[in-house]
């Protein structure tokens, strides 16, 4: 599903970020990036989402290669892959309903068939009580599930995660992490980026450990 | 998809309804200016018209050739489109009405003092300056005629004023334009500031460019549109007034309002596409 092929990432500042990656994600599969700050896990997560472009080596995702991707082709490319960030990037002016209904207006999904996804999604999550909640009503953990939920309701195949629970207490986010699981568990392709080398043991999943650009195990 | 582009830019709109709204009024006030001057130029425009389709060439004649005798060879002459007898008497009688009041001395005349005249009525396409000097040229060769009169300077002085005016009406025109969608460049910039994350969540999510820009595309169209409607209100008071004060102006209601709203709506999507090509790369 995801496959690098000895991708190497420079940035403008002539700064090495990845140098000759190659792994494969399989579909349906976990995968953990793990590794010490700095080591190139965000920027193994834009180059999937097409952020930003390697600069050497091909990145196949779904048979397409996403190195020579045209600037056109990546809002439709983007539709297939949840991202879900450290810091939730919700819009605090709009309730939970409205977080989850913004995204699937811009991306031009038709009406009847926003409000049965939203349900759907938010049921399973369990945030149905929260619908009309302003996110700074909520948690940090609640607040995650949210930009979880934002993440899945347009049924992506792949599910990019970075840092997911950095920002909230141990408890919440063991209920993340099982989301994640289950979300895995349902079908969905999920990449975790984090710091704690731990989960992917914990998890029994496969890791990808990184250092200064250069994978050490995995 | 049009709701959504609609609703979003109208968020946008009330996040910051007085910098929308001060920033409209002073589109509306720039544009007024654009607007005055326009009306006057159509004004002018109006009246030069008039004194242009008047134009005629006075061949003043010898008192003993007879009409009959040269109309042929003037008729011959390019450009010449009618040629029309004014008597001693005639001359004399418009003279009369042309003096209305003042007309009494013309009475205690014993002798008419008036020659007899042809006045020529020449082709739009001869209405030029080189043209009228060539037919006048000519006229004067012609046995019997004493002098000629064709306003040659009098045309040329009204071309050069319309160029004039023209030249002006364009600079003001590109300044009073270049302010106007500075004006709306610095609100989209401050919409597009206020409404990053939405922009980034779109990005993100594979929102087209087109979902993206859109509702700023329609906040810069519609601040302009209303910033044109605001202006013409404006005008048309002002017109009104100086109605009152008999100034007499022809003022084109639906040709203005028109003019008015497109080039609001067309002023307002380059500074637009300005902010957005700026700060969305
Ligand atoms: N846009 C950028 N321009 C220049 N250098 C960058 C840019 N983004 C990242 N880097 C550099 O590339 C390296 C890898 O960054 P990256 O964000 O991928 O690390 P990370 O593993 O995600 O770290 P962390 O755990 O702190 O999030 C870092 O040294 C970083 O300074
Ligand atoms: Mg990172």
């Amino acid at each position: 599903m995801i496959e690098f092929d000895n991708v190497s990432k420079t940035y403008q500042n002539k700064w090495t970020a990845l140098n000759n990656v190659s792994f494969t994600v399989e579909r349906g599969e976990f995968l953990f990036i793990t590794g010490p700050t700095g080591a190139g896990k965000t920027t193994i997560l834009k180059i999937i989402y097409a952020e930003e472009l390697p600069t050497a080596g091909k990145v196949i995702v779904n048979n397409k290669n996403i190195a020579t991707i045209k600037k056109k082709e990546i809002s439709l490319y983007r539709r297939n892959i949840g991202i879900i960030f450290q810091d939730f990037k919700l819009l605090y002016d709009r309730t939970v309903y409205e977080n989850l209904e913004f995204v699937l207006k811009a991306i031009n999904m038709k009406g009847n068939e926003i409000r049965e996804k939203i349900m759907r999604i938010l049921t399973r999550l369990g945030l149905m009580h929260k619908k009309d909640c302003y996110p700074y009503q909520l948690s940090g953990g609640e607040q995650q599930k949210v930009a979880i939920a934002r993440a899945l309701v347009k049924d992506p195949e792949i599910i990019l995660a970075d840092e997911p629970t950095g920002n909230i207490d141990e408890e919440a986010s063991k209920e993340i992490i099982n989301i994640f699981k289950e979300i895995n568990l349902m079908g969905t392709t999920v990449v975790m980026a984090t710091h704690h080398s731990e989960l992917p043991q914990l998890l029994k999943k496969r890791r990808l450990h990184i250092v200064q650009g250069k994978i050490v195990d995995g | 998809m049009v709701s959504f582009i609609f609703k979003e830019s109208l968020r946008g709109i009330r996040k910051k309804p007085l910098s929308f709204l001060l920033s409209t009024f002073a589109f509306g006030l720039c544009l007024l200016i654009i607007l005055i001057f326009f009306l006057l130029t159509y004004n002018l425009f109006i009246s030069l018209k008039i004194a242009y389709d008047k134009i005629e060439i006075y061949a003043f004649l010898d008192e003993k050739t007879s009409f009959s005798e040269i109309k042929d060879k003037i008729s011959l002459i390019n450009g010449v489109e009618e040629i029309r007898y004014i008597s001693k008497d005639e001359a004399l009688k418009i003279l009369k009405e042309e003096l209305k009041e003042e007309a009494s001395f013309l009475e205690n005349l014993d002798r008419n003092p008036l020659p007899p005249s042809l006045r020529i009525r020449i082709s739009p396409k001869a209405k030029q300056v080189d043209e009228i000097k060539r037919i006048e040229d000519k006229l004067r060769l012609i046995p019997g005629i004493k002098d000629v009169w064709a306003g040659e300077e009098l045309i040329s002085k009204l071309v050069k004023v319309l160029n004039n005016i023209i030249y002006i009406d364009i600079g003001i025109l590109i300044v009073v334009a270049l302010s106007v969608i500075f004006i709306i460049f610095q609100n989209i910039e401050q919409s597009l500031f206020n409404r990053q994350r939405e922009i980034e969540i779109m990005q993100l999510v594979g929102a087209t460019d087109y979902f993206i820009k859109a509702p700023f595309y329609l906040e810069g169209i519609l601040e302009g549109v209303l910033g044109g409607i605001f202006s013409f209100i404006l005008l048309f008071i002002i017109y009104r007034i100086m109605s009152l004060s008999a100034i007499t102006l022809s003022f084109p209601t639906i040709l203005l309002l028109i003019f008015t709203i497109l080039i609001g709506a067309f002023l307002g999507g380059i500074g637009s596409n300005l902010a957005l090509n700026r700060i969305l790369k």
